[in-house]
């Protein structure tokens, strides 16, 4: 029982990442109908970023909000120069994302080599013992500031005049040009929003997974696969889909084997695309 | 429905199709005797393109059945369909830009000629027979179309008219029997038309059948040999061209109802004393090699309502999203006051006050009433706060909605009992209310609409359109794009009426409304030069 | 008569002028451009012509790899026969997943090839009992040419250049036949194919399994030229680095897809002296390339010269 029970914690934390970058993918598909390849990589940036400043010795927390508006300015930076020359074409866009990942990746190794780093973990102390399982502290960290996200990206699209405005552009850009709103600011916003997210699941993960060059690889396809299970587009099937995601990798490598671990999340991809292309919570609502 | 009728190649029986609460098409019944050139008109949205996607296999009908020589084929797949011998044609020419001329057409015949794989990857003897088969039959084809010296040409070099005969071809090569055209004429120039026109009759005389779509009407005068016309959704005609074009039935489905309750307004002011509040010059708009404008000038006073109406296709949606900064102008100057905004981004000429209240409505349909309502003060906020400074507004911003929300309520007081639901679950007139709603919420100085009574019941648009006056009356100047004529020249002061991109008609409503040459203008005029005469009078 | 009518004896002098001035470095890089030109214009018939995105063709390279090496080892046949076998399997694959992975368009696609070469990499290394797993397996015997094995570059150069030039035939063969009309329309305007009476599926189907076989075949050489095989080289970064060669070299162009191949392996090595800067670099060319020479790198610099070329020579006579 106890087993389970660490199976799952262990699955809603690295679901929490999933979701996370899950929801990167949607902030930007919803705004521009582009699927961002290199969404794993912001993440891996944001981490090492932080990691870097935390290294110039200014405080944890002041290196964390820089590292973000840093990934923030960054996304904004690769919708201008990258994506909006672009057109509408899908295989282009998926190449030129493909091509972002890759110079992020690029300038990860130029920048701090192939070595992994870590980052300390927010609050010290050792492993808390719950039912049983025992809980790393940053687990918590991890998953309370999912939960703050999720709620704040929430309120975002349903309260905020901006996060309506937002949703207006998913929904019907041509209405949204209409009532005055320039649909390149809203793409940015876009961007800009997919970074924060990506950068705060890097380095929320961080302390408990070392990061390096090719770190966003696998976080960034299985945020992808979230999106899938949760239904695309849908900020909240991509927080669902993470954490299903999670547990059920969590599970399989707790009582199948693990190498197959890496295959059931695309097993899961395919029956998903292919027989059920909506996702449980179905896409976003128009 | 029996296979007592012989000489029907195609029966239509008791087809429906609903998208949701919408009946897209109601119980329709027809024949199509072979040889014919049977046209299907009607209004926009008459259901007429999804028929055409019925009887190719692209869509399922929610009911009903079509047999084609007897062969039920609803429920066979499109591939399916064509081998039967049925064609089709898209609206827009949809030529394979990355093949020439000639492959296109070759393609349309490799259903019939392909061979085997292993000949295709070997290219031995019998598959250069193939390709040297399927390039005599695309050479055939193309010389039918008269397109014959243009076959090496990239296909994407050809003019629009040219890439529809190519798509003609292309048809005719997968040998067809029966040819489903979408709106071959959209778009062409009066040459390309004849072409269009000689071709079409080429078609029939090679013993071809052809369901034609169109909203040309001089098109549809001249190769008809019976017609068929939808109104939302329902087959109100059916006879040869002459006898529908006196139906009373089908001059009411294209000209609005008479019997509307709104008065004719009294030519009280005369609006060529006020001063001019836009003034467009030569503008052209053009997309691709298609020319939806040409060439078109007009003036708008303040505090008038000038309407503008003519067929579908006549450019008249075009001009609005020409002003509106929607499309970019080919040509020409839009002056706003003083100011020249021809090409100016959206968002800044909304700024300036000029509104859009679109075809089709465009609303949030998951946001909610209030919401799209706010969404329609979004310029004025954005300039006053910055992006960053919507995130939270302000209160006295909350309070400046809500007043002006008020104001929209009480225009439209259905709204403010439906401010919480979804805009998606309006019906369709409130979902216009609510459109023209969102665009009063920015204080325009000129609201342009754009077929505010498209699907909508009579007193509804009665409705509407008093509300309209009502909004003249407080100083509003409004542009109103109708197919409804009878009804959108009631109210307003001034009417130009477009055809072919250009105008061919223009001035007081009341002359207009009286002008029996107006009925040519939507049901085609059988001779051009009466217009032409008219338009040297008014000038 | 141009260059293009020539284009088949001037690649083979090309070839032969290589083979006999090369040296050893020069030949052994040829030998691995011509093994991943067979993988990109299958990739480029599917991607370029077709327009249906792979991310996961290395997988069909490892399938050819794999199943050829294991049946040469366990069951003693010959490699001439072994690999034209693991051809028919890799079709079979493709054939199996064609039609499940053609329900689905752009993105989607993307994805579930992209899944399908994951999960294809994750079983080569966890059938560690059948393939050897991460350690790889040794021993794969050699191709021989009348007793004589085929073990050093030189030896293996006319074989493989042979074969891209058969692929390459092949390819110009069914691109002009009619299946190659309806291959190219899906790739233009798929929606329209099925009004002409043709099957978009088994069109694209078609492709996929032609494109599996080039792979597999690409694969299977590989396997016993190197004679020893480990999942690393058939991940997804080769999936994708063949996109990018075929991305480079214009899509639905063979030949140009080739100087692609060319194009991006020289320059892998002549990066290798200035560190890790070929995911830079990479990234930038994709974007650039993808951004203004929609056509293909190289093409767009063929016009480039040749108008400056034009230019040149007006200008001369005046």
């Amino acid at each position: 029982m106890s087993d389970l029970l660490q199976l799952i914690i262990s699955g809603l934390m690295v679901g929490s990442i999933y979701g996370l970058i899950g929801i990167g993918f949607t902030t930007i598909y919803n705004v521009t109908g582009i699927v961002n390849f290199a969404q794993g990589d912001l993440a891996m940036i944001g981490a090492i970023l932080a990691i870097t400043f935390y290294g110039l010795s200014l405080p944890l927390a002041l290196a964390i909000l820089l590292s973000v508006i840093c990934v923030g300015v960054l996304a904004a930076i690769i919708e201008r120069l990258a994506i909006r020359p672009l057109g509408n074409s899908v295989m282009r866009g998926i190449i030129v994302t493909i091509g972002v990942g890759s110079i992020l990746q690029g300038v990860a190794i130029s920048g701090w080599g192939t070595q992994a780093y870590s980052l300390p973990a927010f609050t010290s102390g050792g492993p808390i013992p719950v039912l049983g399982a025992t809980i790393l502290p940053q687990t918590f960290w991890i998953l309370g500031t999912t939960v703050v996200l999720m709620v704040g990206l929430y309120l975002f699209f349903t309260r905020s005049y901006l996060g309506k405005a937002f949703r207006a552009c998913a929904i019907n850009s041509f209405a949204a040009q209409i009532i005055g709103i320039r649909l390149n600011n809203i793409r940015v916003l876009g961007f800009v929003l997919s970074g924060f997210f990506g950068a705060i699941a890097g380095i929320i993960v961080a302390p408990i997974a070392l990061t390096q060059f090719d770190s966003g690889v696998a976080i960034g396809i299985k945020g992808f696969v979230a999106c899938i299970i949760g239904g695309f587009g849908n900020p909240i099937g991509a927080a669902l889909g993470g954490l299903i995601l999670g547990i059920i990798e969590a599970l399989s490598s707790g009582y199948l084997s693990s190498g197959f671990k890496n295959a059931i999340a695309f097993v899961m991809l395919i029956g998903f695309l292919v027989w059920k292309p909506t996702g449980i919570l179905g896409e976003l609502e128009k | 429905m029996t296979s007592a009728d012989t000489s029907a190649l195609l029966t239509v029986r008791n087809v429906s199709m609903h998208f949701g609460g919408l009946k897209a098409l109601n119980d329709v019944s027809f024949d199509v005797i072979k040889g014919e050139v049977l046209s299907l008109i009607g209004p926009n949205g008459a259901g007429k393109t999804t028929m055409l996607k019925i009887a190719s296999g692209a869509q399922a009908p929610t009911t009903g059945k079509i047999a084609y020589k007897g062969t039920q084929i609803i429920g066979l797949s499109a591939d399916r369909i064509n081998r039967l011998g049925i064609g089709r044609t898209f609206q827009a020419a949809e030529i394979f830009d990355t093949m020439t001329v000639r492959e296109n057409v070759m393609t349309g015949a490799v259903a019939r000629e392909a061979g085997s794989v292993a000949s295709s990857l070997l290219y031995w003897g019998r598959a250069k027979q193939r390709v040297e088969k399927l390039r005599q039959i695309a050479d055939e084809a193309l010389d039918l179309v008269g397109l014959g010296d243009m076959a090496d040409l990239p296909a994407q070099d050809l003019p629009t008219g040219q890439q529809r005969l190519l798509g003609f071809a292309r048809i005719f090569a997968t040998g067809a029997e029966l040819l489903l055209l979408d709106e071959p004429g959209g778009g062409l120039n009066a040459v390309e038309k004849t072409r269009l026109i000689e071709t079409i009759r080429r078609l029939r005389d090679l013993g071809r059948t052809v369901i034609l779509v169109e909203h040309d009407m001089s098109v549809i005068a001249q190769v008809s040999d019976r017609i068929v016309v939808l109104d939302q959704g329902l087959k109100i005609s059916e006879g040869t061209p002459e006898k529908v074009k006196s139906d009373p039935k089908v001059i009411e489905a294209y000209l609005g109802t008479s019997a509307s309750t709104v008065a004719p307004k009294p030519q009280k002011d005369q609006p060529a004393f006020r001063p001019v509040e836009m003034e467009v010059v030569d503008l052209t708009v053009t997309y691709g090699q298609t020319v939806a404008v040409d060439n078109v000038s007009l003036k708008l006073r303040t505090g008038e309502i000038l309407t503008i109406l003519g067929a579908n296709g006549a450019g008249k949606s075009s001009l609005l999203k020409a002003i509106a900064g929607l499309e970019k102008p080919a040509g020409g100057t839009i002056k706003l006051r003083d100011k020249h905004i021809a090409g100016i981004p959206p968002d800044k000429i909304a700024a300036l006050g000029l509104c859009l209240t679109p075809e089709g409505r465009a609303l949030f349909p998951s946001l909610s009433v209030a919401d799209n309502l706010a969404l329609g003060r979004y310029v004025s906020l954005k300039r006053k706060r910055g992006l960053l400074g919507i995130l939270a507004l302000r209160q006295e911003d909350r309070d400046e909605i809500d007043a002006k929300r008020e104001e929209i309520y009480q225009l439209f007081p259905i709204l403010k009992e439906r401010a919480n639901q979804k805009a998606g679950t309006l019906s369709g007139g409130q979902g216009q209310m609510l459109a023209i709603g969102r665009s009063l919420m920015n204080d325009p100085s000129i609201l342009m609409l754009d077929e505010p009574s498209l699907g909508l019941a009579p007193q509804v648009i009665d409705e509407i359109l008093h509300k309209l006056e009502h909004l003249r009356e407080q100083g509003l100047t409004l542009i109103l794009v109708e197919q409804n004529a009878s009804a959108a020249l009631r109210i307003a002061d001034r009417g130009y009426v477009f055809s072919s991109g250009r105008i061919s008609m223009q001035g007081p409503a009341q002359d207009l409304l009286e002008d029996p040459s107006i009925r040519d203008a939507y049901l085609g005029g059988d001779d051009a030069n009466t217009q032409t005469l008219r338009v040297n009078a008014t000038q | 008569m141009t260059l293009h009518d020539f284009r088949y004896p001037a690649a083979i002098l090309a070839l032969i002028i290589c083979y006999f001035f090369g040296d050893t470095y020069f030949i052994s890089l040829l030998v691995i451009i011509a093994l991943h030109s067979m993988a990109a214009i299958g990739l480029s018939l599917l991607s370029g012509y077709a327009g249906q995105i792979s991310l996961g063709h290395a997988a069909f390279y490892g399938i050819g790899a794999y199943t050829s090496a294991l049946i040469a080892l366990h069951i003693g046949i010959t490699p001439w026969i072994t690999i034209p076998m693991s051809a028919v399997i890799a079709g079979i694959v493709a054939w199996a997943v064609g039609p499940i992975m053609f329900r689905l368009k752009g993105h989607h696609l993307a994805m579930a090839t992209l899944a399908f070469g994951i999960i294809v990499h994750v079983a080569l290394v966890e059938m560690r009992g059948i393939t050897g797993g991460p350690n790889g397996m040794g021993g794969i015997p050699p191709l021989s040419f009348f007793g004589t094995p085929l073990l050093f570059d030189e030896d293996i150069f006319p074989l493989v250049w042979g074969v891209v030039i058969v692929m390459i035939l092949l390819s110009e063969n069914l691109i002009r036949s009619p299946h190659g009309f309806t291959l190219r329309a899906v790739g233009a305007r798929e929606h329209v194919v099925p009004t002409l009476g043709s099957d978009t599926n088994k069109s694209k189907c078609l492709v996929l399994i032609i494109s599996a076989v080039f792979a597999a075949i690409a694969g299977a050489i590989y396997g016993h030229y190197i004679g020893y095989l480990s999942p690393g080289p058939f991940s997804t970064t080769f999936s994708v680095k063949l996109l990018v060669m075929v991305a480079i070299g214009g899509f639905s162009r063979i030949w140009g897809v080739v100087l692609g191949v060319i194009f991006v392996t020289f320059l892998s090595e002549w990066l290798k002296p200035f560190g890790n800067v070929e995911l830079l670099f990479y990234g930038a060319l994709l974007i650039f390339t993808m951004i203004y020479c929609p056509n293909g790198l190289l093409s767009q610099l063929g016009v480039v010269a040749s108008n400056a070329a034009r230019n040149l020579r007006q200008r001369t006579p005046s």
